[in-house]
């Protein structure tokens, strides 16, 4: 900032916008990090009933929260012609009653064939992890998007 | 990708439960958090305490935010919110005479500029300090953060008129506590 004539607030506002970010940053970054991994937001949890290779039911049980469930179901169903935007899981009694899929696709693709193609990968995700129950599964194609990489994540 | 892509993908991937998505939005957005808080508060510690709270915060209602203001303006409202908290939480201290000084230009220093910068951000801030909190949030927000009225009002929660008026009256009252420094 070159001394000059403009008024000592301009001079000291520019000043403070030009000042570089505080090194406390890298440690506060971390202490939220942190923060978050402590913090669980609510959660349903799903008593899940596996079954073997074979299709033996597995002895135990296992309890599964809904969270992981919707980051399976998106590990699932993406693809780099559409991703999961939302999973609404409906539990009673810990069992999986339904299951509401919202998904976003890129323009130009079959939108029809995709919401079947997702309904499989949903149903095959939920028949690995929950055991084979039979779940009406809602597929909601909620956005249409151009960019592909507002899909995929990446930079394609 | 661009920088909108990337927030609308980790949004996305955030509110499905993926916490490593969720740090991405802390780095994107938490570096403009920490620098409003800290000239908020006047106090890098106590501005820590708001933006971890604020994220934390986040991270559980995640899902109520719903897309219709901006990300980063929800963010700066949650922030906002902390350091009001905050300030009232604190017992009121009267303010330093050493922190008055602050706004007058230093005698006989050495007027090279880098001095002179850091003195002036260091009496604004302390003129900062001195303006009721929603006059400083509003000034920050326009002048630092370079916000539009729209996205103030909308993290304020406050009228686009009010935010003209809170920042007009900020603006004459720091330029009269720094007219010392022309």
């Amino acid at each position: 900032m070159a001394l000059d004539d403009s008024s000592p607030l301009e001079r000291a506002s520019q000043a403070m916008r030009e000042q570089p970010p505080s090194d406390a940053w890298v440690d506060l970054a971390v202490s939220i990090r942190e923060a978050v991994r402590r913090t669980t937001r609510r959660t349903v949890h799903v008593t899940a009933e596996p079954e073997d290779v074979d299709g033996n039911p597995l002895s135990s049980s296992i309890v599964v929260a809904d969270r992981v469930l919707r980051l399976l179901l998106r590990d699932e169903i993406n693809t780099p012609a559409r991703a999961l935007t939302d999973a609404a899981i409906l539990v009673e009694d810990g069992a999986v009653q339904a299951l509401r899929v919202e998904i976003a696709c890129v323009y130009d693709v079959d939108m029809v064939r995709e919401a079947e193609q997702v309904r499989g990968a949903a149903r095959r995700l939920l028949t690995r992890v929950i055991g084979p129950r039979e779940v009406p599964i809602d597929v909601h194609v909620v956005d249409l998007l151009d960019d592909v990489s507002q899909i995929t994540g990446s930079g394609a | 990708m661009n920088d909108d892509a990337r927030e609308a993908t980790l949004l996305r991937d955030a509110r499905l439960g993926d916490r490593t998505a969720f740090d991405g939005i802390v780095q994107m957005h938490g570096p403009q958090m920490f620098r409003f808080a800290t000239r908020m508060l006047g106090s890098e510690h106590d501005a820590r305490d708001a933006v971890q709270d604020a994220f934390v915060s986040a991270w559980k209602d995640l899902d109520s935010f719903q897309g219709r203001a901006k990300l980063s303006t929800w963010l700066l409202r949650l922030t906002h919110r902390r350091a009001v908290d905050l300030q009232r939480k604190r017992k009121p201290t009267p303010v330093e005479d050493e922190q008055l000084s602050l706004t007058l230009p230093p005698k006989g220093d050495d007027p090279l500029q880098r001095v002179l910068e850091d003195e002036l951000v260091r009496a604004l801030q302390a003129a900062l300090l001195l303006l009721p909190r929603q006059q400083r949030a509003v000034w920050l927000l326009r002048e630092i953060e370079q916000l539009s009225y729209d996205d103030i009002a909308e993290t304020l929660n406050l009228t686009t008129d009010s935010v003209r008026g809170l920042l007009h009256r900020s603006r004459s009252t720091l330029a009269e506590r720094m007219a010392s420094w022309r």
